[in-house]
């Protein structure tokens, strides 16, 4: 509006200007010309026609008085007139006579453009020809350019009231429309510093110099009272936080003690009845151990959705890809959920249609959640008919495959309604059966999760009465030579089973509850391996001051001192165990909880509950 | 032959005889009735008629007298003053009288009108062609000239 509006303004201001030069110097004179010369031109038109008549009297009647009359009146004209008489016509005109006499007038100037001329025809017994009235054209200039001076005095004028009034209405209009686009621009930024200028002033700039300033009181105290609000706001939001903050350590704090309270106990149970299974039994008590340990397994895969579930709440799923075979993980996964079948009328069909081989990139962990999830749905929903557990390649390239994985069972159905829930956390469609079937709920919410993650997505389609196709496909990249010779010698090393080398090296137990202790122990005689145990940190640092030990395992949670602690005396100092590689044995085992042990300086962390081959597998990865 | 005839045939003869015994007798006179009655000389009074000079020598502006077309002597004066005809001498008055050199003429149709304009008017200079001297007035100069 501002620069442009002045720039405008002046842009006008010297068109105008320049119109009415051009109008006062040019077109009026022009007009004026125009209109002398044809007033001229008129004027001689008539004083020829006299001066025929006359010189016809004159040489018809011989009244040569006449003529002087007029030559008087032609002589007094202030125009410098000149007044010819060409006898002849064309070729033969000639220069008859000329007044005044002494004119230095020829017959070529009549038709130049020095002359304004008038004709008109004379015809006598002894003269036939014309008369030529004529007027120098700089007569009629002359008279223009009287007109000019006051042309351009008026030109000057105009100019000098242009300047004038260009000045006055930019110093009075335009400059405080400007400063007030200004003041309004710094205003919108929030400006609200710097003093307006005031304008004495009554009329509309005035006004608006008034209103700005009001304008800018009121943003200023409304913007102090939006800055206190919001200080306020940040207040309450700070506390909100806080307290958001410290309910979320709490429940994290809860979570980790309710996992490691519920782990540990199952670390017990489990590892106990995997040393019982070792032992003889009578076929009774061998069937009532696998039921143990069925439960017992059951209750920790449970325990595992939910704190999974419960994670997942906050974080998303971090998936760790490996390289494996994937014909032969899903031939393991149908291995695996075969027993579930067992004696039971449904029949469980494997259709494993993929390539061999086919290695792919994929968390393998994750891969079989949701796999054992939707097929041990299957199995606790159908009754009769069959299971099929179904593998394909939809796509294959040396780069990647696009794999389609589906279960379908001739099970109870979903109703429509329920298939739209179905994964929703803790619904079951069978709730209306007043939960005739066991589980969470969130085994297909977490089945969601996971294959979310990966990029896929889950599909249902299902009819009541009839049965239920679960499927989902997913993209996964080849792996490469590499990849595959890693997992192939952790493949070999894994299978390089029992009987371990004899262990040489001496371990150190530390852990608080008896139960842990008892199976620990019972777990290491079996192994072979030399140990201590310890009840509590301080007595851990100081057996393993005094004597030598190769390697500690430590309990977390302890009372008085922690593992942590017992951690850090090691590094400060081990006495006879310098060196001694420190493990962390906890049921917190998230992926956080892992990660953090090791940036603490553990070199490694154990999982509750411990079964005996996870502790013959860690034997192992010591080398 | 007739008569009538012959009769007519001597009349004739006396015209022509009587003509060219007239113009045997004619003369040119000059009428000059200068200012102040100063005495002028032929040159200046033809140079006058002929519209070479304007003004007598004491300025006052002359007034030349002609026969007019319809005079007899109109074709013998333009002849005996101009040394052309009567149509070339008219010319040659209006193109001074045109040109601002001369004062009009005046043109009469015979000599005495001539004669009784020039006794009256100071400053005229005329011309008449008779076989006697024309009768003037004291102030007027008679110049015979061939």
């Amino acid at each position: 509006m501002t620069r442009s509006l002045l720039f405008q303004f002046v842009g006008l201001t010297a068109v105008v200007t320049a119109i009415v030069g051009a109008l006062l110097i040019y077109v009026v004179p022009n007009g004026q010309r125009q209109e002398l010369e044809a007033s001229a031109t008129a004027e001689l038109s008539s004083l020829a026609a006299a001066y025929a008549v006359s010189v016809t009297s004159a040489l018809e009647q011989e009244d040569l008085e006449a003529l002087a009359g007029l030559n008087s009146s032609v002589r007094d004209d202030p125009r410098n007139l000149t007044v010819a008489i060409i006898s002849g016509f064309e070729d033969d005109a000639e220069l008859f006579a000329v007044f005044p006499g002494d004119s230095d007038v020829t017959t070529a100037d009549i038709d130049s453009e020095r002359y304004l001329v008038a004709r008109q025809p004379v015809s006598t017994t002894i003269l036939e020809g014309t008369v030529v009235v004529m007027i120098e054209t700089t007569s009629i200039s002359q008279r223009v350019e009287a007109l000019n001076t006051p042309l351009y005095a008026a030109f000057l004028i105009f100019l000098a009231l242009q300047i004038i009034y260009a000045r006055q209405l930019s110093v009075r209009v335009l400059l405080p429309i400007i400063e007030a686009g200004g003041i309004a621009d710094r205003l919108g930024r929030e400006d609200y510093q710097g003093a307006l200028r005031k304008h004495n002033r009554d009329d509309e700039i005035g006004q608006l110099a008034s209103s700005l300033r009001r304008l800018k009181t009121n943003l200023r105290l409304k913007n102090r009272e939006n800055r206190r609000i919001l200080a306020s706001l940040e207040d309450t939001v700070e506390e909100r936080t806080a307290e958001l903050t410290k309910a979320l350590e709490a429940k994290d704090s809860f979570t980790a003690s309710v996992s490691h309270e519920l782990r540990t106990p199952l670390h017990s149970i489990i590892a106990s009845l995997d040393l019982m299974s070792a032992e003889q039994q009578t076929k009774e008590n061998g069937e009532y151990l696998v039921i143990a340990k069925r439960g017992a397994k059951t209750l920790l895969l449970l325990i595992n959705e939910l704190l999974d579930f419960q994670r997942w709440e906050q974080e998303s799923v971090v998936l760790k890809e490996e390289a494996i075979e994937l014909r032969h993980f899903v031939s393991g996964i149908g291995s695996t959920i075969n027993t579930l079948f067992g004696d039971s009328d449904v029949e469980f069909v494997i259709q494993n249609d993929l390539p061999s081989p086919i290695w792919v990139m994929v968390d393998p962990n994750r891969l079989a959640q949701v796999l054992i999830n939707l097929l041990g749905n299957a199995r606790k929903f159908t009754n009769t008919g069959s299971v099929t557990f179904e593998a394909s390649a939809l796509q294959d390239s040396p780069i990647d495959a696009e794999v389609l994985f589906a279960v379908v069972d001739t099970g109870m159905g979903i109703s429509p309604e329920d298939v739209k829930r179905i994964d929703e956390p803790y619904f079951q469609a069978a709730e209306g059966l007043n939960r005739k079937f066991s589980g969470t709920g969130l085994g297909l919410n977490i089945v969601k999760r996971i294959s979310e993650a990966m990029f896929s997505r889950l599909n249902v389609s299902s009819e009541v009465g009839v049965g239920s196709v679960f499927d989902f496909s997913i993209r996964l990249a080849k792996s490469d030579a590499v990849e595959r010779s890693e997992a192939l010698l952790s493949g070999i090393r894994d299978k390089e089973a029992a009987p371990l080398p004899p262990e040489q090296r001496r371990f150190l137990y530390v852990e608080d509850s008896i139960t842990n202790q008892l199976v620990m122990t019972a777990m290491l005689d079996r192994l072979g391996v030399s140990h201590e145990v310890v009840s509590s940190a301080t007595e851990g640092i100081t057996k393993l001051r005094s004597e030598r030990f190769d390697v500690l395992i430590t309990d977390i949670q302890m009372p008085e001192f922690s593992g942590i602690d017992l951690l850090d005396w090691v590094t400060q100092d081990a006495g006879e165990s310098e060196g001694a590689r420190v493990f962390a044995c906890t049921a917190n085992a998230n992926t956080d909880a892992i990660a953090e042990f090791k940036a603490m300086g553990f070199q490694g962390v154990l999982t509750k509950p411990l079964s005996i081959e996870d502790l013959t597998s860690f034997l192992k990865s010591l080398g | 032959m007739p008569k009538y005839l012959l009769i007519t045939l001597v009349g004739l003869a006396l015209a022509w005889a009587s003509g060219v015994s007239r113009a045997a007798d004619e003369q040119v006179y000059i009428l000059v009735n200068a200012p102040s009655s100063a005495e002028v000389s032929e040159d200046s009074a033809k140079a006058l008629l002929r519209g070479q000079r304007r003004n007598w020598d004491s300025g006052q502006a002359a007034t030349v007298v002609l026969p007019s077309r319809n005079s007899i002597n109109y074709d013998k004066t333009a002849e005996m003053i101009f040394q052309t005809s009567g149509t070339i001498m008219q010319r040659t008055w209006f193109r001074l009288v045109f040109g601002g050199r001369v004062n009009a003429p005046k043109y009469f149709d015979s000599d005495e009108q001539i004669v009784s304009w020039i006794n009256e008017y100071e400053g005229a200079v005329g011309v008449v062609i008779s076989d006697t001297e024309p009768n003037v007035s004291g102030s007027v100069q008679v110049i015979p000239t061939s």
